[in-house]
């Protein structure tokens, strides 16, 4: 090889070259004023859905701006002409030899990828929780005015939605690109620029959703609910368009997972070899492929009806709200588990590992994800049971819903059969387990008293619901997320996050979330509806627990940034086993080299060899 | 810089390959849920048919009018009026799906041509580019149908405002669809035909070709069943 060539290529290559964060936010803003300044020029500014025209082409103009400012673009412009990347080239986008540089980068190694998802999952999860403060804020107490009618809604409906998208991407983005190669003995991700698109789309569409807060207006709740998605203010259009452009980043993140880990598998590493995390990414990835779409198609045609006039959801043009809302929940109840299977995967590798233990049962865990993914196909009409749509089709959902209980239970007996007589050892990532299992207790059996319509007809709408969503967003999916940053964080920092911070903000976490939760269960079983920005007396001393709760739990995730942020720069160095684990991920250095491997392993046995003949 | 040793990103073609072409099949698979999706609404929409207004509107016809325009008709007395709208030319749908087909079947045969031998990538080139422009064409004739769903103007109290009726939002959607899918298969069959043309695609390496035609073929597929569905199932 010719080192000097290499060398000229490194160091020169212009303005593509210097693309990074900064030039891909001001290229965004610039296509998205010039956007904006065009459609003001061109389109009939007295016509109907004139704003809602102006601000989805702005929007649409960020994304672009903002895509080629980072130099997604370049990839397919150079396909196109025929000038494929060379090795030098190829090292480069990897982030060869660039420092610091490649994080704020069109970078393609999936270890600064999922750096980058660490970052992007902290910004959702604190922006969406610094909502959620505003909001408990204004239900402290009846009738307080922390902030007015309007900004509640806008609230509620962009925290929801901040939130959902912060727990796509905890677990699946961070580990499912630094991690996942690692553990299938692969080099990188199966498509490393898809990889970097997967990432910097998403990064797109974050400041779409915040923008459709500050231009106001966006009141029907994260499920934008037909018709009133087709009514509310612009705040919408942002919002739908956030959701394309998140369907773009899902749909091309969740192709690569899959693809890596049916094809980059190294020697020896069969399908019953491979990680339970690994089987559980793909899962969520196929699940995702399948659900995402139907939310890109309801966006656009509540972009349409909006837009053009269409009448897809407007009954008096022959549309129908129904139709919006089945879209939706084809979507949002595969999706649920989109987000539950990742953090589980995580889970389950945990308990393992601090347990000293195989995983108990790994071929029924593998059929319980399966039947998780097949029937959450099926019961997406459990949202609808008091909408009056199909009424006939009731018995069927409820039934379809019950089953679904019982992959969630099998899955939750082999978490158990795992640790059941292990040598359990009690760190902080084992730790978050266990509050995992209290909590998916609650969030599981409340979902199956939902799931029967009579209790359904009484608790729909109700804050009921609100409690049993957060018992598995927050009590569950969250707290396998840090459990698994607390797992993982050592391979990408070479440290261990501050154990004593790391209980402290666990405790915080663990009591506010009952605190909260409980308290809200309270009040929808009295009878307090969702969403309202104030509400009657009798609900009074619950909210007031359930705001304390909330504020515990935001005082717990700051001690655990803090702990995160100053681990990052002076943790106790970890070396690169710490856990004693034996998936590939903990067999190779600390920080991992730039193609993790020297020479690819081979591999003669399933990671969970603890307790057997030592090999 | 064809070094093989074990730190190289470079691996066979043939893997490479293999890899591809299951992140292209689960692309499709992506793509058959939206259309999916799309045909769910439609046969929904037909099927609830909700006040009547599948294919009828209370309104004037506006197509090709100006806000002014109508504002005019407006104006010297004209009103809205009970309307039941004829679906679409079915022959017409069926010549655009021809053509989908047969740009298709064109990059499917410059494929084959492709490898069979050295010299078929010369005509690959050219195949490909006629099968590009034929995609052009599709895009044109479904803008064309675009342009004749049939749109009304409503006074509603004070406000007036453009609609379809659910038959006409179908059909607008469905064809900014299949102006999307064409954009992408120009995009993909006139880079093919460039990479060709400099040589990065070749009688021994055309897998990319073969990855091309699968989501074409897909596409023309997805037009013929879309088609058979909106001139079959339409009628009031
Ligand atoms: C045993 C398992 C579960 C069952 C049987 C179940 C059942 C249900 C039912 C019937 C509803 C509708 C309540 C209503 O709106 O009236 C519901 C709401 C919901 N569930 Fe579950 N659930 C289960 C697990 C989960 C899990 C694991 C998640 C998330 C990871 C989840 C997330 C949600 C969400 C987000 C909503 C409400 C959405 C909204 O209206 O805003 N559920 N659940
Ligand atoms: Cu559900």
């Amino acid at each position: 090889m010719n080192s000097t060539l290499e060398q000229h290529h490194v160091v020169g290559g212009g303005l593509l070259r210097r693309l990074n964060f900064g030039t891909a936010a001001v290229s965004g803003l610039i296509f998205g004023f010039i956007a904006w300044a065009l459609s003001h020029h061109f389109l009939d500014d007295s016509g109907q859905g004139f704003a809602d025209q102006v601000t989805v082409l702005t929007g649409c103009g960020w994304v672009v701006g903002f895509l080629l400012g980072i130099g997604a673009l370049t990839g397919p412009g150079k396909w196109f002409t025929g000038r494929d990347q060379n090795h030098a080239d190829e090292m480069y986008l990897a982030g060869k030899d660039l420092g610091r540089k490649r994080y704020f980068q069109y970078t393609t190694d999936h270890k600064v990828v999922g750096v980058q998802y660490i970052i992007a999952t902290m910004v959702l999860l604190g922006a969406g929780g610094i909502l959620a403060m505003g909001i408990r804020t204004n239900l402290l107490t009846p009738g307080n005015h922390f902030v007015n009618q309007q900004v509640y809604n806008g609230f509620l409906g962009v925290h929801g939605m901040l939130m959902i998208l912060g727990l796509i991407v905890a677990v699946a983005g961070p580990w499912a690109n630094f991690i996942l190669p690692i553990q299938v003995g692969a080099r990188d991700m199966a498509f490393p620029r898809l990889n970097a698109l997967s990432l910097w789309t998403l990064i797109a569409a974050i400041p779409l959703l915040l923008g459709s807060l500050a231009i106001g207006a966006m009141d029907m709740g994260w499920v934008t609910q037909g018709p009133i998605s087709d009514q509310s203010g612009i705040g919408f259009d942002l919002f739908a368009m956030s959701i394309i452009t998140f369907t773009i980043s899902t749909t091309v993140a969740g192709v690569n997972t899959i693809c890596t880990v049916l094809t980059m598998r190294t020697k020896g590493m069969t399908m019953e070899r491979l990680p339970i995390f690994a089987w559980a990414s793909i899962f969520a990835a196929g699940l995702g492929l399948y659900a995402f779409p139907f939310f890109l198609v309801v966006m656009s045609l509540n972009l349409a009806d909006r837009m053009v006039g269409t009448s897809f959801f407007i009954a008096s043009g022959g549309g129908t709200g129904w139709l919006q809302e089945n879209l939706f929940w084809l979507m949002g109840h595969p999706e649920v588990y989109v987000i539950l299977l990742p953090a589980v995967g995580a889970i389950l590798e945990i308990a393992s590992v601090f347990s000293r233990k195989p995983l108990f049962s790994y071929r029924t865990v593998i059929g319980g994800m399966a039947g998780l993914c097949g029937l959450s196909a099926l019961v997406w009409a459990h949202h609808m049971f008091t909408t009056g749509w199909a009424p006939t089709l009731g018995g069927p959902f409820m039934l379809t819903t019950e089953l679904i209980s019982i992959p969630t239970g099998v899955i939750f007996l082999v978490l158990l059969g795992t640790i059941w007589r292990g040598n359990i050892w009690m760190k902080m990532p084992m730790i978050w387990v266990f509050g995992f299992i209290v909590n998916f207790i609650v969030g599981g059996i409340t979902g199956i008293y939902l799931s029967d319509i009579p209790v359904d007809n009484q608790m729909h709408g109700t804050m009921f619901v609100v409690a049993h969503f957060h018992y598995v967003f927050v009590g569950s999916v969250l707290f396998g997320a840090i459990g698994a940053l607390f797992y993982w964080f050592p391979k990408v920092s070479g440290r261990f996050i501050d154990e004593k911070m790391g209980r402290i903000s666990f405790w915080l976490v663990f009591i506010g979330t009952h605190v909260t939760f409980i308290s809200m269960f309270v009040s929808g079983l009295r009878g307090m509806s969702r969403r309202y920005s104030s509400y009657a007396l009798i609900f009074e001393h619950t909210n007031f627990i359930t705001t304390i709760g909330a504020y515990m739990i935001m005082a717990g995730m700051l001690v655990l940034l803090g702990a995160v942020i100053t681990s990052w720069r002076s943790g106790e160095p970890s070396g690169p086993n710490p856990w004693g684990g034996k998936s590939l991920e903990w067999m190779v250095p600390t920080p991992v080299p730039l193609e993790n491997f020297e020479v690819l392993p081979v591999i003669t046995s399933d990671p969970y060899t603890y307790g057997e003949a030592k090999s | 810089m064809n070094d093989l040793n074990a730190t190289s990103h470079h691996e066979a073609p043939e893997v490479v390959d293999h890899r591809q072409r299951l992140g292209i099949w689960l692309f499709i698979g992506g793509d058959v849920v939206t259309t999916g999706a799309l045909i769910f609404t439609y046969l929904y929409l037909r099927a609830v048919n909700t006040t009547g207004n599948w294919m009828a509107i209370e309104g004037l016809p506006a197509n090709g009018r100006s806000a002014e325009e109508v504002q005019g008709v407006l104006d010297a007395g004209g009103s809205m009026q009970h309307i039941i709208e004829a679906p679409l030319s079915a022959s017409f749908a069926w010549i655009i799906a021809l053509v989908m087909v047969a740009s298709a079947a064109l990059f499917w045969f410059g494929e084959s041509r492709l490898r069979a031998n050295e010299a078929g990538r010369k005509a690959f080139v050219a195949i490909s580019t006629i099968a590009g422009l034929a995609v052009v064409a599709y895009i044109v004739l479904s803008i064309v149908q675009l342009r004749q769903v049939p749109q009304y103007w409503r006074v509603e109290h004070d406000s007036s405002l453009w609609i379809y009726t659910t038959y006409g939002s179908c059909m607008l959607a469905l064809g900014v669809s299949a102006v999307i899918h064409g954009l992408i298969l120009a995009f993909l069959s006139f880079g093919s035909a460039t990479r060709a043309a400099v040589g990065v695609i070749g009688h021994d390496r055309w897998f990319q070709v073969r990855l091309v035609r699968y989501f074409w073929v897909w596409v023309a597929l997805s037009t013929v069943i879309l088609t058979f569905v909106v001139t079959t199932l339409n009628a009031n």
